[in-house]
């Protein structure tokens, strides 16, 4: 009932932290494309993101950050020094600029999401990607 | 015409090949459009236009918006501003049209309306837009309108982004604005300002030179923390040529307009909401003219000097109360809305005009019941009390009873009945233009709305009828012998609806179409049109089509017909994605040069298009 009131008729101001069902497709889409030299062990700062993934067969979720091989990270806050020694995905784009070890993004800028995957840094940390993410290859951030 | 109808047909059918991530993406920012959080399909006949909308047709102004809406059509006035009108009024209506600019109202006390003064605002920083027809939320916290525009800034939060536009058309008009947004310590920011340098085509009238070129500014500026406040600040700066001024032989002055405001907004727990807001706006005029002005009693002047001044003060607290199938809104508003007429020189004879104030008190209560998950019923009443300083002070009223309905997935309706007000501006009752009296007797119109929409909604297509009767006692008019606006003692009633199709060929490809007629007695503008909106993507290519059908009609000034030919406004916008940072796009108006004529002066006859044919290119680069 109030779903129906919700979603039709009133006003609906949603949390900017709310996770959308679109964005964790991506997100699986993006990690479904990516292979790293260890087994992929996903830690999120974000822990809806992180309840979300768990629920995807093809990956495994960690509880903490020191378990993990891949770091996907919302709050620069949330850095520490373990998290540091990780593979770092962003979902704020000026992180990739914060955190030179960060090798990709998903982000909103000018009202879109964009994926980023920064090409040098995938390079040095030895992390493949497949065709499919091609497109999204930079030089550098812009 | 008929190479131009295949031209748009045959080129929605080529798609481009699209990767599955870019899909997702598609999917993830439609999903996420901030229009689908602020509409409110219980408030009225609802038509959107979201953000990918606007950047795809090329919307600069807000004339570019307005000019597409059913029942309404766009004119030019002798001083060169093109305003909105509803279907079959003529000029020397006042519509009660209400613009939005986030939770705040452009309410102006010099103007006709708000768009007098915003019409041909920029929408750099705009978002989306959503139009509300036949009947609009009283939880919008309004006095009542006939229509309700809705802008809504860009959200911070989904900008990230400085971006810097330079346009320069066919006429040699420049165009350049700027946008910067996000988020700083927890405070979200928005920055904007636009310089404008408008030119036109010229005209001819007595063998003097008809010019409406100008310049616009504006800026605006938003601060806020989510959940807790929110502060915005806008300022509009508006010079222009005087075109035909109030004469016919106009020897070349300039009108200065301005509007500026400040609104606050203090968010507290349990959807409690508090408001103040402050704004004011100013114009002054100089007209000379060769051979004279004509003035209410018959006698030339040669020349006028207006100058005057306006300040409005708003405050508002609003509580909502949530339950399981109940949204019911209660809210509490006092305006003050001041007038300062500084100089009005050249008249012959001095009419009374005075420095006026009025103050309302507003009371309203919406609620939204669910009977069952299906069907939604809507009760609103709002109380008001005028108090002026000037004019008598009276007692108004509002109710709406509306009723929604999901009969299955594919059929919807909406159904209205309203009773409403229309509250005579002060431009009517206690300051005029030279050439009609005031009416300080003036009193409200009542209005009744009775409307209905079905909607047919498949996976790919959307069908909607709307049909509304509408029925007006003591409607102001405008009474030619007596030059000042009465109310008319007749009742006057009319019917209209529209139709609209819309199809999605996927998520980057659609086409919407879309006719209105409105059934009137008197007409002075057009009483039908439609519409064909055309949006394809091809890789970085996207191409918006457009083409805006306004019917003829005929003018009666005593002294013959005038004619007003059938109106097709064709416009072009393509534009192409270069990199992450740089976007070209050009788009041409009116590229058939059949767009609708006005009429702009009744003693010359002089039509003129209403938009002009021109190109523009344009460079967008985002930091």
């Amino acid at each position: 009932m109030k779903t129906f009131i919700l979603s039709l008729f009133i006003t609906l101001t949603l949390s900017a932290s709310a996770i959308n069902h679109h964005q964790i497709k991506i997100i699986e889409k993006i990690f479904s494309e990516i292979s790293i030299s260890t087994e992929l062990k996903i830690w999120s700062d974000n822990k809806k993101l992180l309840s979300e993934l768990k629920k995807c067969t093809k990956f495994i979720t960690v509880e903490n950050p020191k378990d993990a091989t891949m770091i996907i990270l919302e709050d620069r806050d949330n850095l520490s020094k373990e998290v540091l020694s990780k593979s770092i995905f962003v979902l704020n784009y000026n992180l990739l600029s914060k955190i030179p070890k960060s090798f990709g993004a998903l982000f909103w800028k000018k009202g879109r999401p964009n994926i980023v995957i920064i090409k040098p840094r995938i390079e040095t940390q030895s992390i493949e990607i497949s065709q499919a993410l091609h497109p999204y290859l930079e030089e550098r951030v812009w | 015409m008929k190479y131009l109808l295949l031209l748009l047909f045959t080129s929605s059918f080529l798609f481009s090949q699209n990767i599955m991530l870019d899909d997702l993406l598609k999917e993830y920012e439609d999903s996420e459009s901030l229009y689908k959080k602020t509409k409110q399909e219980s408030a009225g006949f609802l038509i959107v236009y979201s953000r990918d909308d606007l950047e795809r047709m090329q919307a600069y102004s807000l004339a570019d918006i307005l000019k597409t809406i059913r029942m309404y059509s766009m004119q030019v006035n002798n001083m060169g501003r093109t305003s909105i009108f509803q279907a079959g009024a003529g000029k020397a209506s006042s519509p009660p049209i209400k613009l939005y600019i986030d939770d705040f109202e452009i309410s102006t006390v010099i103007q006709r309306n708000a768009f007098d003064m915003y019409g041909d605002m920029d929408l750099y920083f705009v978002d989306h837009i959503e139009i509300y027809q036949g009947a609009s939320s009283i939880a919008f916290g309004n006095e009542p309108g006939s229509m309700v525009v809705r802008l809504y800034s860009k959200d911070p939060n989904r900008e990230n982004s400085r971006s810097l536009q330079v346009g320069l058309d066919s006429q040699n008009s420049l165009e350049i604005r700027a946008v910067d947004a996000g988020k700083v310590e927890g405070y979200n920011y928005l920055l904007y300002a636009s310089g404008i340098k408008k030119e036109s085509d010229k005209y001819r009238s007595n063998n003097h030179q008809l010019s409406r070129d100008g310049k616009r500014y504006q800026t605006h500026f938003r601060v806020s923390k989510d959940d807790n406040f929110r502060v915005d600040f806008d300022t509009i700066f508006n010079y222009n040529d005087i075109f035909g001024g109030f004469g016919t032989a106009p020897l070349g002055d300039e009108i200065q307009r301005s509007y500026g405001y400040l609104n606050i907004i203090k968010y507290f727990p349990n959807d409690i909401e508090f408001s103040i807001s402050a704004s004011q706006e100013s114009k002054e005029l100089s007209n000379s003219d060769e051979i004279g002005i004509k003035l209410v009693d018959g006698k030339l002047t040669k020349s006028i000097h207006i100058r005057i001044k306006s300040n409005t003060y708003k405050s508002s607290l609003k509580k909502r109360f949530i339950n399981d199938n109940s949204d019911l809104l209660i809210g509490a508003e006092f305006q003050r809305k001041t007038f300062n007429l500084q100089d009005y020189s050249g008249l012959n004879s001095l009419q009374d005009f005075k420095n006026d104030r009025l103050d309302i008190y507003m009371l309203y209560l919406e609620e939204l019941y669910n009977i069952n998950p299906e069907h939604l019923v809507t009760v609103s009443a709002k109380f008001d009390y005028y108090d002026n300083v000037f004019l008598k002070n009276s007692k108004e009223h509002s109710v709406k009873l509306g009723y929604t309905a999901l009969w299955s997935k594919a059929w919807q309706s909406k159904l209205f009945a309203i009773n409403k007000y229309v509250y005579p501006t002060l431009f009517q009752t206690s300051f005029s233009a030279p050439n009609y009296n005031i009416n300080p007797d003036l009193k409200s119109m009542d209005i009744n709305i009775f409307g209905s929409e079905i909607q047919y909604n498949q996976q790919k297509n959307k069908i909607i009828f709307g049909l509304a009767y509408k029925e007006m006692r003591n409607a102001l008019s405008f009474d030619k012998v007596h030059k000042k606006y009465i109310n008319n003692s007749q009742k006057k009633d009319f019917v209209r609806y529209y139709l609209r199709g819309e199809y999605n060929f996927d998520i980057d490809n659609k086409i919407s179409t879309e006719i209105f007629k409105i059934f009137k007695e008197v007409y002075s503008s057009p009483t039908s049109g439609g519409m064909i909106q055309l949006f394809n993507r091809f890789g970085k290519f996207d191409i918006y089509n457009e083409l805006i059908y306004r019917k003829g009609y005929t003018l009666n000034f005593g002294d013959g017909d005038i004619d007003i030919a059938d109106g097709y406004d064709y416009s072009v916008a393509i534009s192409y994605l270069v990199n992450h940072q740089l976007k070209i796009k050009l788009k041409a108006e009116n590229l058939l040069d059949k767009a609708s004529e006005s009429l702009v002066n009744s003693q010359t006859l002089l039509k003129i298009p209403t938009i002009e044919r021109r190109a523009v290119i344009t460079m967008e680069y985002t930091f």
